[in-house]
């Protein structure tokens, strides 16, 4: 192939690497209002009343708003297909606050100086009520977070407002306490695994302002700019033709901006005043009162045979749902649907699973989406079952994972009578590369390296999905120009994966051409069509198979204008992506010739295609890691020193993106495995809230990593490609895990690995 | 943080008077903490004319300027302490931050803030540093960090490097957060001074262990074994770090990782 499988340069890196003024901020209307909202300082409180009179006398403010002058529409924030399972629990702003964080009053200004003096001249009576701060005591407590009957689903997703559940799940095949009662062995135990903030560079802004027609201009680095036009007009009551959704160059999203924190205040005061406006949350606001990953406690039994031959899951999580639901019961879904499929043939299997309310910051999308979470505990499992049985992981893994063409009920796709069977797989060819990347042959179990320090090697596998099977659809425009060059429309916003040159590659591979004869036009609910949004790992596979379809589509087309013109059947016409001639070379026109006679006087047609696509499955990318680590035993600290982690995205459509992603993914999953670590404060304010107290991995802590990719071929997928943004997070805390225990035989089942954490669970099992 | 006034005095006598006009009047350092913080200052004094940025050697003993900033410390230090010394002194801030953050974090903004988690504070306090004040003259070190003091502007730090060879250590997570616990210890004719700091207060001695390496006479493994079971008294506390069991669990570990370095050399 000549585009695909290339190293071609990100489209638009240069201009990001030259520091050209892309970003939301850069753009934004020179005179503009600021927008920012007062915070609630408690975690659970009633309003009483407000006193604005002192906030409203500071020069320079134009309006402050509080939940009386703001429409009462209830919503969720998840940005997600529709209809969303998300229940719809939250006001703009509301009469009650559920964390410390949450909007209390919107207050708009010509200066920061003015905003901030008003801010705090803004009080409020507040009713402070008991909070449930620790959400494995949310279920059935006495405090009740949202009332009954105030919380709406779309369809059933097991919420009961009145037991403080969010969102709950349950999924069954076989009888599994009739399977686990046989095993032989069976392995059950307890993991916690801790929220984690986005930590995007960026933090979350946008900006909006009236256009010439009247219609509302919304502009910031939104993940999904269509479900944001339509969640949009509906908080605000303003039809969806009325709103132009923008999405700008992202400084990180990982799924932080995939839900709405700046986008529908901004709006507002845009609508109420007819001035432009910007909101750019400050580093504290976006660690306190943005989303966070889902802090999950999960119970798990795993029960085999002597061999180590897996033959029933159990699998029960409560998740942190804080206080919203937000992507609560998709985070479910995904940590059952897109973890237990990796092992086959089991003869029963359980996932039961509830999102709990809490009186802390509200749960999101996080890259990952609740996978990390159930996979640090199934790997953990798999881990003690090759103790106990005294074999090596390894062997454990290769006996059990998934292989080409077996049936599993939770794959997706397929029906808990009519399992859908694995179609791309190559874990097995890289669970046994990355065991000799990391010499494990040589170094496993560990060897002492000190009086007491141990360095130990394991490992984790681990799958995700492709997008979303039957939910999502996007579409693709290419419109061929008078000028021989190609634009392609996508309304995908590019997070910075580079997720848009890879749509181009797609195109230009069919279109036999390179990237710069194409422009590429993204995200912009007026000009691009519709897109779901590029979250659930889906560029490439959903939105590429669009692009492909779309370019094949265009291609047919220009055969046959290029056939009319040249007068003779379109199967005599030979097109190399440059010019099209006939076979026995009589007749030939250049792609540009080609073009201006096809828009111009000739022709009198411009070609534009579209195409659409949605796709029947997901299927699972997947990944091997292997981590080798140094631990003191005095102190219980951890230093990563090598990983290796080799990955199946089916064929790699870029490999400079494919590696940066998947080095990103691991530098991510080690920062959740050993560092990040979010503290509240007795009354549920969060401590960690800026980057000297929420440490984020450095440059210094990561190795350097070994990563390599073996090909499958999907054939579902554009090019045979899958996915890979999210399966590359999953494996350094169960690897690192593993690596501990094989190091110094103790097992760690919270994360993330804290010297003191590490430093109790010796203690524990020295005394055990 | 804010501030109402910000003045460049030009000598030590305009910078006190205005200091000492207002409780809310300060000296300011890198700032770096300062601009972390929702402090709002009457009168933000500079201080890059009147306070010494460099280092210098007088009397035998080692002068760093208050407006001595970790990077150079860490480029420069080598030209006044000996090898040895120097490279434990880079070791004890070139994990702070980057070099960017560094170039504005001053040792006498981090030991007049009585930073507890500074790996250089305790270093400092394990030299038996003195420190230089406009009004009060010459003061120890760990007299400053037991006392409260009025205000006054530090000048100086002196150090005396005369036979002393040292040590410092830390626990931690991230290799650029701020330590767990950190310590450091200076030899100097065969007697150690040992400290502890990031308790997370400032830096205090490690009597316990002190006296009994005094005791053993010398260092062997016997000795570093038994200092991992000191359960030393200091006034540990508790961060979102570490709780202050860890840290009285650990300090016996870390004290004896030091001495395990003066044991190898």
């Amino acid at each position: 192939m000549r585009v695909v499988g290339q190293k071609v340069e990100k489209y638009e890196g240069k201009q990001l690497v030259l520091g050209k003024p892309v970003f939301t901020e850069d753009l934004c209307p020179k005179k503009h209002l600021l927008v920012k909202v007062c915070r609630s300082p408690h975690a659970f409180a009633k309003i009483k009343s407000f006193d604005l009179e002192e906030a409203r006398k500071v020069e320079g403010i134009v309006s402050i708003y509080t939940y009386q002058d703001v429409p009462k529409v209830l919503h969720t924030n998840a940005v997600e297909a529709y209809p969303e399972g998300s229940p719809y629990d939250r006001y703009m702003l509301g009469d009650t606050v559920r964390y410390a964080g949450d909007p209390t009053a919107i207050v708009a200004g010509w200066t920061e100086e003015a905003v901030d003096e008003a801010i705090s001249k803004v009080r409020i009576d507040f009713e402070v009520l008991d909070p449930i701060l620790d959400f494995t005591k949310a279920i059935d407590n006495p405090v009740q977070i949202h009332d009954s009957g105030a919380v709406f689903n779309n369809f059933p997703v097991g919420t009961q407002a009145s037991r403080n559940i969010a969102t709950s799940l349950k999924r069954e095949y076989g009888n599994v306490d009739k399977v686990m009662a046989e095993c032989e062995i069976v392995i059950e135990d307890t993991f916690k695994a801790s929220t984690q903030p986005h930590a995007t560079i960026e933090t979350h802004r946008c900006f909006s302002y009236m256009d010439d027609h009247d219609r509302l201009v919304l502009v910031g680095c939104i993940h999904s700019p269509f479900h944001m036009q339509r969640i949009i007009s509906k908080v605000l009551e303003i039809p969806q033709r009325r709103i132009r959704v923008i999405s700008v160059k992202s400084g990180g999203s990982f799924g932080g901006k995939n839900s709405i924190f700046v986008e529908h205040f901004c709006s507002f005061v845009t609508l109420k005043t007819g001035l432009a406006a910007m909101m750019i949350l400050s580093r504290e606001e976006c660690f306190e009162a943005s989303t966070v990953r889902h802090g999950m406690l999960t119970h798990i039994k795993v029960g085999a045979d002597k061999t180590g031959k897996i033959k029933a899951i159990d699998m029960h999580c409560v998740t942190n749902a804080g206080a919203y639901a937000e992507h609560s019961y998709d985070v479910l879904c995904v940590s059952c649907n897109n973890t237990l499929p990796i092992y086959g043939d089991l003869e029963a299997i359980r996932f039961t699973g509830e999102a709990a309310y809490s009186n802390t910051i509200a749960s999101g999308a996080f890259r990952g989406f609740g996978s990390p979470q159930s996979t640090f505990a199934l790997a953990g499992c798999i881990s003690q079952l090759a103790g106990k049985l005294g074999k090596s992981i390894i062997d454990i893994q290769l006996l059990n994972i998934l292989k080409l063409g077996d049936k599993h009920p939770f794959l997706s796709g397929g029906t808990q009578n009519m399992p859908a069977s694995l179609t791309s797989t190559s874990l097995k060819e890289c669970i046994i590369r990355g065991k000799e990347m990391i010499g494990w042959e040589d170094k496993y179990p560990g060897k002492r390296i000190g009086k007491y320090k141990v360095r130990g090697v394991g490992m984790a596998v681990a799958q995700h999905g492709s997008g979303i099977a039957t939910l999502d659809n996007v579409a693709v425009d290419i419109r061929f120009n008078h000028d021989g060059s190609y634009t392609l429309f996508s309304g995908v916003a590019d997070l910075g994966t580079g997720g848009q040159t890879t749509l181009l590659q797609i195109a230009a591979e069919v279109l036999m051409t390179t990237l710069d004869r194409f422009i590429f036009y993204g995200a912009d609910t007026d000009l691009t069509p519709y897109d779901k949004g590029p979250y659930a790992s889906s560029t490439v596979y959903i939105t590429g198979n669009a692009a492909k379809k779309a370019a094949e589509k265009m291609k047919k087309e220009m055969i046959a204008g290029a056939a009319g013109m040249l007068k003779v059947p379109e199967k005599d016409i030979d097109f190399n992506g440059e010019s099209f001639s006939t076979a026995d070379g009589s007749k030939h026109m250049t792609l540009d010739e080609f073009a201006m006679k096809m828009v111009g006087y000739y022709g009198c047609h411009q070609i534009t295609v579209t195409a659409s696509n949605g796709q029947p499955i997901a299927p699972p990318p997947y990944i091997a890691g292997f981590a080798e680590v140094d631990v003191d035993e005095l102190t219980g600290e951890i230093r990563l020193v090598n990983y290796a982690a080799v990955g199946d995205c089916g064929t790699v459509i870029n490999p400079v993106f494919a590696k940066v992603q998947l080095e990103g993914g691991l530098a991510q999953g080690i920062g959740y495995a050993l560092y990040e670590n979010v503290v509240y404060s007795k009354k549920g304010r969060m401590l960690t809230n800026n980057f000297c107290k929420y440490k984020i991995p450095a440059v210094k802590d990561i190795p350097e990593l070994q990563v390599e990719f073996i090909e499958s071929y999907e054939s579902s997928g554009p090019f045979g490609a899958k996915s890979l943004g999210e399966v590359v997070f999953h494996t350094p805390v169960p690897a690192i895990a593993d690596a501990v225990y094989n190091a110094i035989g103790v097992r760690l089942n919270e994360i993330p690995f804290t010297p003191e954490r590490v430093l109790e669970a010796i203690k524990k099992a020295k005394s055990q | 943080m804010k501030m109402n006034q910000y003045v460049i005095p030009e000598d030590l006598k305009t910078a006190y008077e205005i200091l000492t006009e207002h409780p809310k009047n300060y000296i300011l350092g890198g700032c770096i903490g300062l601009n972390r913080s929702n402090s709002i200052l009457n009168v933000g004094i500079e201080s890059k004319k009147i306070l010494f940025s460099g280092m210098r050697r007088e009397n035998g003993r080692i002068i760093l300027g208050s407006l001595l900033n970790f990077h150079d410390l860490e480029l420069y230090c080598h030209l006044y302490f000996n090898e040895s010394n120097a490279s434990v002194i880079r070791k004890s801030v070139s994990c702070v931050g980057g070099a960017q953050l560094r170039n504005h974090i001053t040792v006498g903004g981090t030991v007049f803030s009585k930073f507890g988690s500074s790996d250089l504070l305790t270093l400092l306090s394990a030299y038996d540093a003195e420190l230089v004040w406009y009004r009060n003259g010459r003061m120890k070190l760990s007299k400053y960090l037991e006392m409260k003091m009025e205000k006054d502007i530090l000048l100086e730090i002196s150090i005396n490097e005369e036979n002393a060879v040292s040590v410092v250590d830390h626990i931690q997570g991230s290799s650029l957060d701020n330590s767990i616990l950190n310590g450091a210890a200076v030899c100097r004719n065969g007697k150690y001074r040992i400290c502890i700091g990031a308790l997370p207060g400032s830096a205090k001695t490690a009597v316990q262990s002190e006296r009994f390496i005094e005791a053993a006479g010398a260092i062997n493994d016997d000795v570093l074994q038994q200092l991992i079971d000191i359960k030393e008294e200091l006034p540990f506390g508790s961060n979102i770090r570490a709780s202050a069991n860890y840290r009285k669990e650990v300090c016996g570990a870390l004290i004896s990782r030091m001495m395990e370095v003066f044991n190898e050399n």
